[in-house]
């Protein structure tokens, strides 16, 4: 009896220590699953390698920027505090490889939603991917009607589209015009031959007429060209008044630097964003970009509420040591955007995001976003962006267009290169 | 007696391994029925380039200009008057053919061969190139998206891959029994002969401009199918792809590297380099393009001084001198080929 | 049409010309002495390029005084490649030649690509703000220089090649393979230097492209298909051919991207490919049959 029984009796009394644990265990499991904060997928889709890469970097500097605001806020608290993480596909500046870089971060990454890809000729076959997999697409950066004129349910723009990106253009022209009397006639349309160029030009020229413009020269190029010099001198004998123009960077740079070469003048050259609003390109040109007039999706100079856009530049600028741009900008505000649909869907299912960006009706008055319009998508998913004018001086931009926010007084018509001493 | 044990022994395991094949798209996942794919693909383009290439001889370094108007014909009969895609791809092979014919014809007459034929053939891709770029009528440099039509048989769409795979695996059977039958009929004697050495056939009596109007026909029809296949495969096409002067050697290489002539040369070489270059890629990637292809180039020198007749065929003299005397007449045959080189 | 355009339109044949005559030079004298059509002649001047741009970059060399570097380098990498590879395939059919030199042209773009990426890579020289002016002509200083220069080193090699006993020995080599083996005359070592001068020719238009081009691991596509149309078009082997070829090639594409949009000129260049080859393909200046 007492050796035998003391022993049973403490293994007995172990044992059930034991199992009460392991049921405490087992119990609380899912209450401190439920605790542990999860994250939340999302795809990042941009040309990292390729000519836009420069481009591509300064998008996901914006995107970075807001996720990191968002996390340390507490992440998404409708899921428990869940926190965005980026995963990273590159596009290769090639349509293809962006086709299958999306389905990969659909299917085998499973994100949540797609945030890019910056250019029209690459983002309008990938959202097609995502549109297949209905995977929600916020774009921040392509301007190409065709993007969202296709009766997708899940792409959503929060920049203007081509037709708008021309009015505004065409407003601004003839404004300048009625402030200073001079006012353009002849207009020729110079453009890189990839669907930004091909739907932007599309779009002015439909314009003109109802601006009373005259269009004398269409010139379309290659993006990849390495001589222009036959092109421009085209356009100087089409003797143009008003060039608009389309470009990535590279093609910015040389149409720029022969336009100085062949002494080419004119009362005015707007370029559409693209490739000019990069660093690289004023790095590349200097004093020589001097007198230019360039339409943004954003610039840093903006009077938000409280500051708020003077902060972000600060911010961004000790973090990145350049100042907030078209690229970062909207890229930061599509991530509050995406941030804002998640908190009201409460959901990772892909169905019910979708239906919180479609409801999205935020501003820069109730929400982080920087920019100066209601995020509100229509049924095609466009959102009514809108944008601003600056001008370079001595290699910096200064905003000249809307007058509420201009640092400067416009300069039109262009000077010569002689007279900005340059020749 | 040993060979024809080896034959049919030899037989026995193709049809094995064709078996095989059908029931893979079962048990693998979409990436690697997707890998499946591009091999069976690849293969069936080199086969295609095989018939003028490796049996006539005549080395073709533009057959992109075929992929590519087998792919615009039948995307744009689709885009602008919805006709189904299957009648599409026979109309674009008949239009690659045309193009063959006509320009093989201006080739062939003038006596074009060797590096000149090449040029030539460079010259028509290149051609084609830049007129598709600059035509934006037909897509320009942004090239034609197909729109998305979800699962549809006779739209040539569908939302899973393995569909796709079952097709191009046919068509990858379908050349093998072409380039099957060549080898074995008259046909493809008289395609060797011109190859090895032309003024000697010419003198045996042989219409040799005729034979050679024959491969290029062929040729192009069924590289044209396999445009089309392209095109709906990945639903995006634009002039850089389709006529570039990289995917003319991308067509060719597998053939090249698993033995020009040869019916299994073209998928013994697809069956090797396809898997290396996905695999490259994946294990290096991030960012870091170019190292599959720049494998492929050091291969294709090495191919060149070690293994000038390809893979199959070193790996058959290999094989028949392990077999001894049996197999001498395959032997000496592959000499003599060497020899009038 | 006025004559300000028309001149400027003459004046761009002229330099892009000169160019096109420099890289024809190199690839027409390999192919003359070695008979090897060499697929990997843009990838040559695509390294020139980079070779330029490191230069210049981090060791703020002069692009053009550079040159004295890219020149004798890639004499030494050319002779090189040829005694390393090409010469193990010189003996086998010309499939296997175009074969294994599109495959070196594959791997040295691909190498490229995947050591320094696809990004553009250009210099900012002081050179690019200075822009001559002759009458109402524009000529940028880079593009003379390119020209200049472009014409100053095929002039050196055709007196090299006339006047040096080298250079009649390589003359030989190209006319006369076994009578100069006879006459005593070192095959092999003609086989390097000409492949070694050819590959300097590439390398050199490389580095005079530099100032005013974007290098990036596929610009040699470009150059090569103009290369070899402007080879045959003077006569495969033929010295005087490709100068002369080079300037007409550089005058088609001018007047080309006149009437044509800026994309189609090389329409054009291929255009006279196709007609050469099949009316005349010994080329303007060539002998004997194809």
């Amino acid at each position: 009896m007492g050796k035998r029984s003391r022993k049973t009796n403490r293994s007995f009394v172990l044992v059930s220590i034991l199992v009460g644990v392991c049921l405490l265990l087992s119990a609380s499991t899912p209450i401190l699953a439920q605790n542990q904060p999860k994250e939340i997928k999302i795809g990042i889709l941009y040309c990292m390698t390729g000519p836009l890469a420069s481009i591509a970097r300064l998008c996901v500097n914006g995107h970075e920027m807001a996720a990191e605001e968002i996390n340390a806020k507490g992440g998404i608290k409708s899921l428990g505090g869940a926190k965005i993480k980026f995963v990273v596909g590159d596009t290769e500046s090639k349509p293809q490889v962006a086709m299958s870089a999306a389905e990969k971060l659909i299917t085998k990454d499973n994100v949540v939603a797609l945030l890019g890809p910056y250019s029209s000729g690459i983002a309008f076959p990938s959202t097609q991917i995502s549109e297949k997999y209905k995977c929600p697409n916020i774009l921040s950066g392509p301007v190409a009607n065709q993007i969202t004129e296709r009766g997708f349910k899940y792409i959503f723009r929060t920049v203007y589209n081509a037709t708008t990106n021309a009015r505004v253009a065409l407003d601004f022209v003839k404004w300048v015009g009625d402030k200073t009397g001079q006012r353009p006639k002849r207009v020729a349309i110079l453009h890189e031959d990839t669907l930004f160029g091909q739907s932007t030009a599309k779009s002015w020229k439909e314009m003109l007429p109802k601006y009373g413009l005259e269009l004398v020269a269409e010139l379309p190029y290659q993006k990849t060209t390495q001589d222009l010099s036959t092109t421009i001198m085209k356009l100087k004998a089409a003797k143009p008044d008003l060039v608009l123009q389309v470009s990535y960077t590279n093609d910015a740079i040389l149409v720029t630097r022969t336009m100085y070469d062949l002494d080419f003048n004119c009362m005015g050259r707007i370029p559409s964003g693209g490739g000019h609003i990069d660093p690289a390109f004023a790095k590349a040109v200097g004093k020589l970009a001097d007198d230019l007039i360039v339409n943004h999706h954003y610039h840093p100079s903006f009077k938000g509420p409280k500051n708020k856009n003077q902060i972000a530049n600060e911010k961004y600028k000790k973090k990145y040591g350049i100042d907030m741009d078209d690229y970062s900008g909207p890229a930061y505000d599509a991530t509050w955007v995406l941030a804002d649909a998640l908190e009201r869907a409460g959901s990772m299912d892909r169905q019910k995001v979708r239906d919180a960006i479609a409801a999205t009706d935020i501003n820069w008055n109730n929400s982080p976003v920087l920019r100066p319009f209601q995020y509100k998508f229509d049924a095609t998913g466009q959102a009514p962006a809108t944008g601003v004018f600056t001008q370079f001086r001595d290699g910096k931009m200064q905003v000249i267009w809307p007058e509420e926010y201009a640092s400067a007084k416009v300069v039109w018509p262009m000077r010569t290169w002689k007279e900005r001493g340059l020749r | 007696m040993m060979k024809s044990v080896v034959r049919s022994r030899s037989s026995l395991v193709l049809v094995a391994l064709g078996i095989v094949c059908l029931f893979l798209p079962a048990i693998l996942g979409e990436y690697l029925i997707h890998v499946m794919i591009l091999i069976f693909f690849y293969a069936y383009l080199g086969q295609c380039w095989n018939i003028l290439g490796g049996y006539a001889g005549q080395l073709s370094i533009g057959h992109a200009a075929y992929y590519g108007i087998g792919a615009y014909t039948s995307t744009l009969l689709f885009t602008h008057l919805g006709l189904t895609p299957w009648l599409g791809m026979i109309a674009g092979g008949v239009a690659a053919m045309m193009l063959g014919l006509f320009t093989g014809y201006l080739c062939f007459r003038f006596g074009l061969k060797g590096p000149y034929f090449a040029l030539a053939t460079l010259g028509f891709a290149e051609i084609l190139r830049l007129i598709c770029l600059n035509m934006t009528s037909i897509g320009g440099a942004q090239g034609i998206l197909i729109p998305l039509l979800g699962q549809d048989f006779l739209k040539f769409q569908f939302m899973e891959r393995k569909f796709f795979y079952y097709i191009v695996f046919g068509m990858l059977i379908l050349s093998i029994a072409v380039v099957t039958r060549i080898e074995k009929s008259r046909m493809g004697y008289y395609f060797r002969a011109l190859h090895q050495n032309e003024d000697a056939a010419e003198a045996l009596g042989i219409d040799i401009t005729r034979y050679k109007l024959i491969a290029v026909g062929l040729s192009s029809f069924l590289t044209a199918l396999g445009g089309t296949f392209y095109a709906q495969y990945t639903m995006y096409i634009e002039p850089e792809i389709m006529f570039g002067s990289f995917t003319s050697v991308d067509i060719l290489l597998r053939t090249i590297i698993g033995g020009a002539g040869t019916v299994y040369g073209p998928v013994i070489g697809s069956f090797i380099l396809t898997p290396v270059s996905e695999i490259m890629r994946n294990v290096v990637g991030g960012g870091k393009s170019g190292i599959n292809i720049m494998v492929f180039g050091i291969i294709v020198m090495l191919i060149c001084i070690f293994m000038q007749k390809g893979i199959l065929p070193w790996l058959k003299a290999r094989v028949s001198n392990y077999f001894g005397s049996e197999n001498e007449d395959s032997a000496s045959e592959y000499v003599i080929k060497e020899g009038t080189s | 049409m006025d004559s300000t355009f028309l001149g400027q339109v003459i004046v761009s044949g002229f330099l892009t010309g000169g160019l096109y005559a420099l890289v024809a030079v190199g690839l027409t004298m390999i192919f003359g002495v070695l008979k090897i059509i060499n697929f990997a002649h843009g990838e040559f001047l695509m390294l020139g390029m980079y070779l330029s741009f490191f230069l210049t970059t981090y060791l703020h060399l002069d692009p053009y005084i550079s040159l004295l570097v890219i020149i004798p380098v890639f004499f030494l990498f050319g002779a090189f490649v040829q005694y390393g590879l090409i010469n193990r395939i010189l003996s086998s059919t010309s499939d296997i030649h175009i074969l294994f030199t599109l495959g070196l042209s594959m791997f040295l773009q691909n190498a490229m690509l995947f050591i320094f990426g696809p990004y553009m890579r250009s210099i900012q020289t002081s050179y690019l703000k200075k822009v001559y002016t002759l009458g109402s002509l524009n000529i940028n200083s880079t593009r003379l220089i390119a020209f200049i220069f472009a014409l100053v080193i095929t002039a050196i090699l055709y007196l090299f090649l006339k006047e040096s006993n080298i250079g009649r020995a390589i003359r030989a080599c190209a006319d006369e393979r076994k009578g100069a083996r006879v006459v005593g005359i070192d095959i092999e070592r003609m086989y390097l230097i000409a492949f070694g001068i050819g590959t300097a020719c590439a390398g050199a238009a490389g580095g005079l492209l530099m100032p005013f081009c974007y290098a990036d691991p596929h610009v040699g596509t470009t150059f090569i298909l103009v290369a070899f149309v402007v080879v045959v078009l003077g006569g495969i082997g033929n010295f005087m051919g490709a100068l002369i070829g080079g300037f007409i090639i550089g005058f088609a594409e001018a007047f080309g991207s006149v009437v044509l949009p800026d994309s189609l000129k090389q329409v054009v260049t291929f255009g006279i490919l196709v007609l050469i080859l099949f009316f005349r393909p010994t080329g303007l200046f060539g002998k004997g049959r194809a």
